[in-house]
């Protein structure tokens, strides 16, 4: 059954290989393309992670969110990520395709929204786009932490991600396909599908 | 089950806070619950969710041989109103976010944290930080957050020094957290067929109180 939780009641783990850093330089908006973001040659290497630190006050997002760290992760978009299901701000994507021995060594790192192009969608290896991907650009991707609203011009504190309907307050969340698309749910009972982060309140609010 | 314990040496807690890269501290931190560096004071000396790395060099001079070293790691944090009520923080206090934490809540109420059950509802999210003193309402501090416990930077802890469980824990299991019979927060062994999150690991069993 399809669902919603708003960007706050979710805080990401980050499972993608390496550790963050500071961005080499002060940064205001996520989805410029000063900083990279959508651009069809990359500016950083792929995998590169940025933290940084949502002040959430008033002068940002209001008083009502979280605040706190936040990572980005930079990815290349699949050739066909503006196919239904499209890449857009809030949507969650997964790497794209079939990892098999031999892959191309950048395929980790291309992803997608659509599950129907994907075999990886439960792999623990989830981001969720800040705005939407042209096929095959680079950009920046949320990755970990508390949702990163003030640095992205496209997210506002009423921005949802898709559920199952499943996620209570306090569980830890894995991914699950819903319809054409990545969704969160609560994680299952015995599963063996890693968890990729929290809910802090129930889906639907 | 019935509350137990086990000495802070067992428990290596996995930081499941956001926040992936903690900082060398800029200050002198050799004592952790000094105000000098932003411990336990009325106005935040550093932003909330803030965190440290420290080296715990775990030799004769610093908590005695029979202890680990390696890195530990602290949170700046924010009591919540009613934390010297019942159950009520202290150095080796586990805590988790205060009250229930809703659509459109204060944005630093993930960060806002209390020691007794009866007030949170997150008390089996994982998402746990251990006093390192006894807090004051409403007050600023650090909080041991993951890694090795932090023993040689808290004055307040010893070699001896104790985490609330529920008699559940084996040596080499992964934790997670739980209400105590006490009404306050107490690591447990990883429940079979769990769907919480874990928070650490414990070395060996804990005793029965």
């Amino acid at each position: 059954m399809a669902d919603t939780l708003t960007v706050q009641g979710l805080i990401l783990h980050d499972n993608w290989p390496g550790t963050p850093t500071p961005p080499p330089f002060p940064v205001v908006n996520m989805e410029a393309a000063a900083i990279g973001h959508n651009i069809v040659a990359p500016m950083w290497k792929l995998g590169t992670k940025w933290e940084l630190y949502c002040k959430g006050d008033a002068a940002s997002v209001g008083v009502a969110y979280n605040i706190g760290w936040s990572t980005f992760i930079y990815l290349k978009a699949a050739p066909d990520i503006e196919t239904a299901t499209a890449g857009a701000a809030t949507v969650l994507c997964v790497p794209d395709a079939t990892l098999g021995a031999g892959a191309a060594a950048n395929l980790l790192y291309v992803v997608v929204a659509d599950i129907s192009n994907t075999t990886h969608e439960n792999s623990g290896l989830v981001v969720m786009c800040l705005s939407a991907p042209t096929n095959s650009y680079y950009g920046w991707y949320w990755c970990g932490g508390v949702c990163p609203v003030e640095y992205c011009p496209s997210l506002t504190t009423a921005s949802t991600v898709i559920t199952d309907g499943s996620v209570v307050a306090s569980c830890e969340v894995s991914t699950i396909i819903d319809s054409d698309t990545v969704g969160l749910r609560a994680q299952a009972t015995n599963s063996q599908t890693p968890g990729v982060g929290y809910a802090l309140y129930v889906d639907g609010t | 089950m019935a509350d137990a314990t086990i000495t802070v040496q067992g428990v290596i807690l996995k930081d499941n806070w956001p926040g992936a890269t903690p900082i060398r501290p800029p200050v002198d931190y050799s004592d952790m619950t000094a105000a000098s560096v932003g411990h336990n004071l009325v106005a935040p000396l550093w932003d909330l969710g803030t965190k440290w790395e420290v080296y715990c060099k775990g030799d004769s001079t610093y908590g005695g041989v029979g202890y680990n070293l390696g890195w530990s790691r602290f949170i700046y944090l924010k009591a919540a109103a009613d934390m010297a009520t019942a159950v009520a923080g202290a150095v080796s206090v586990l805590v988790v976010p205060d009250g229930t934490l809703a659509a459109g809540m204060a944005g630093d109420g993930l960060y806002t944290v209390v020691g007794s059950s009866a007030r949170t509802t997150h008390e089996e999210m994982s998402v746990v930080a251990m006093c390192i003193s006894t807090p004051t309402n409403s007050y600023y501090g650090w909080y041991w957050c993951g890694g090795v416990c932090p023993v040689e930077y808290v004055p307040g802890l010893t070699t001896a020094s104790t985490l609330v469980t529920d008699d559940s824990l084996v040596a080499s299991c992964e934790l997670s957290t739980v209400a105590s019979t006490a009404t306050g927060i107490a690591l447990r062994a990883q429940p079979t067929a769990a769907q919480e999150a874990g928070c650490g690991f414990a070395l060996y069993a804990d005793t029965a109180a």
